[in-house]
């Protein structure tokens, strides 16, 4: 089957627009700016790390991260204690995404792309992680802005020991 | 060097080369995990014949397998012509038979070598089976142990067949599942600073301090008010195994579930309780209403975490993995195991709201270790312990008495004279396939 991509292109200015919203988020959780960050997300916002790479049904299989909108809500409050022990300090770190694939779809964007991050774990190890995988964004327009409806994180090594993970990824 | 852990372990006070050091690594994996038993699976991970799980001991490679009479076998996973691992994918099924995909040798799942590639050439093949562990099930949970002398299954786990009780008792017909899937948590840690901070009542307000100013938890009112106001207990269950008593703290019936009474019970969290009272007797179906599964570690890498289960294992002295799973109920509705489930999320594992602190604070500890040796102090509540009703040790719940338990056991079992170890798996086993 020959899908034909070019009927499911977004126009140049809704790809800036996509790219440049993805950017800010990336920036906004590697800074640990935690309420900035928060404004991105719908009421409805879900969060989710499956625990392996194929296919998972976080309602019946453990995830390592499956947060709806009030617990996203209570892991920004317990960063922003100052005694969230695992972030204090925030890690240092950088992500860069690429490979950006955007999809419509209702009201907003599918929007597909790979990252890679450095993280220094200066809480307690010093050492330095790599973190990567792909990511899906389900992007919705609120009010003529965009915002960030759901957030997939697929980590290459989902259901292997992974360390720490108490800032956003 | 020998040492002396009679002499390093004494009064509450640890010396910390038992975190650190590799000999005392490597006397743990002799005397700990290839000497004794220890946890491997549970029933429900392989329900199927054939359906297998890898799992180590200590650091060797062994599978868990569902033989076709119902049976569970836990084999080695190493073929016995060169040691190539048999089975590479952490779980599976394999139908009959295991065969190598080094050189084709085929292996039943009772361990037994069935046949060769080329038999003509091949010689003494009469001692080539693969290695069998002996197994002890308590009610679904499967314990093994390489060693052909240890001490019976019931001995080893003496009164934690109670604890293993109170927590599969969460189900109405007594039965669990841990088929969810295990999210694995790394540590630079020594393994028993993890098994440790399991079943340490005394760190909740400085180690959880964020999630106690963040949300109003059940965890506040068990652990986190004044010393005299706690009503929540440590115990010592014996042979290794002890207890976090925190049902004292809950007000409210199903509070371990995540039910304060601020909200109204959805009707099938209702109608799990009512579960509860028609499938047990009032005494046990209150307590489980009210205390919920327990908090308890059975030794040495067990830790029953209320509705949660997880295991150890280790790669060196300074490395762990903590791996953890829901304990969901069989016979319940599907809205209780998905509350389970999120709560596993919420408590345990890397991103969750506990876990992550708790790693970070144990892996500074670690960090200390480093250099000339200094004692762990764990002599907190020495002189204020009783023997209950039911005649366990039991004290105030921020006392020490489950880090002495724990390691009043690790010592017996680490200063036992030399030669009661276990031998290589590579030795004969007939007298293990033989029981």
């Amino acid at each position: 089957m020959n899908e034909d991509r070019n009927s499911n292109m977004v126009s140049d200015t809704e790809h800036r627009e996509v790219e440049a919203f993805l950017y800010r988020e990336a920036r906004l959780a590697d800074q640990a700016q935690y309420d900035e960050w928060e404004t991105l997300l719908t009421d409805d916002f879900e969060y989710w790390i499956p625990n392996s790479r194929g296919d998972a049904d976080p309602k019946k299989t453990l995830s390592i991260l499956y947060d709806n909108r009030a617990r996203i809500a209570t892991r920004i409050r317990q960063l922003k204690t100052g005694v969230r022990h695992a972030q204090d300090p925030a890690s240092p770190m950088t992500r860069l995404i690429s490979n950006i694939e955007i999809e419509p779809a209702e009201d907003g964007y599918l929007v597909r792309s790979n990252f890679m991050l450095g993280e220094l774990q200066i809480q307690s190890t010093q050492d330095f992680h790599l973190w990567m995988g792909s990511l899906e964004h389900r992007l919705r327009r609120v009010d003529g802005a965009l915002k960030m409806a759901g957030k997939k994180v697929l980590l290459i090594n989902a259901g292997e020991p992974i360390p720490s993970l108490a800032f956003l990824i | 060097m020998t040492l002396h852990y009679d002499e390093m372990i004494k009064d509450g006070l640890v010396d910390s080369r038992v975190y650190s050091d590799p000999q005392v690594f490597e006397d743990e994996l002799e005397r700990i995990f290839y000497g004794g038993w220890v946890f491997v699976a549970h029933e429900s991970e392989i329900p199927q014949r054939g359906d297998y799980v890898r799992r180590n001991i200590g650091l060797e490679p062994w599978v868990v397998v569902r033989l076709p009479d119902g049976g569970v076998r836990v084999l080695s996973n190493r073929c016995t012509h060169r040691g190539t691992l048999l089975l590479q994918p952490e779980k599976g099924n394999v139908r009959a038979t295991i065969t190598c995909w080094y050189h084709g040798w085929v292996f039943g799942l009772d361990g037994a070598l069935k046949a060769v590639p080329y038999p003509v050439g091949s010689k003494s093949l009469e001692h080539k089976s693969l290695p069998v562990a002996r197994v002890g099930n308590y009610r679904g949970f499967i314990f093994a142990t390489v060693n052909p002398d240890a001490e019976d299954f019931d001995d080893y786990l003496g009164r934690g067949k109670e604890l293993i009780d109170r927590a599969v008792e969460a189900s109405p017909v007594g039965k669990v599942r841990l088929d969810a899937g295990w999210v694995k948590f790394y540590y630079k840690t020594n393994w028993k600073l993890q098994a440790e901070n399991n079943i340490d009542g005394y760190h909740l307000n400085y180690v959880h301090a964020s999630l106690g100013r963040a949300i109003d938890s059940r965890y506040v009112e068990a652990t986190m008010v004044g010393e005299t106001r706690l009503k929540t207990l440590t115990r010592d269950w014996g042979n290794g195994h002890s207890e976090l008593e925190l049902g004292p703290g809950f007000e409210n019936d199903l509070e371990w579930l995540g039910y304060t009474g601020a909200k109204k019970m959805p009707p099938a969290i209702e109608a799990y309780r009512q579960q509860l009272r028609d499938a047990y007797e009032p005494a046990i179906a209150e307590r489980m209403i009210h205390d919920g599964p327990p908090h308890a570690f059975i030794f040495p890498n067990l830790f029953l975490a209320e509705t949660n289960v997880v295991f150890y294992q280790m790669s060196d002295a300074g490395q762990c993995v903590q791996l953890h799973t829901p304990m969901l109920l069989e016979g319940v509705a599907d809205e209780v195991n998905t509350r389970i489930l999120r709560l596993c999320e919420a408590a345990l594992g890397p991103t969750s709201f506990f876990l992550p602190d708790d790693g970070v604070i144990t892996e500074r500890q670690q960090q200390s270790f480093a250099g000339r040796p200094i004692n762990v102090d764990l002599r907190r509540g020495i002189g204020r312990e009783e023997i209950n009703a039911n005649g366990v040790l039991e004290s105030h719940i921020t006392d020490e008495t489950t880090n002495r338990a724990f390691w009043n056991h690790y010592r017996d079992v680490m200063a036992k004279p030399p030669g009661r170890t276990a031998p290589s798996p590579t030795a004969p086993h007939e007298r293990v396939a033989a029981e």
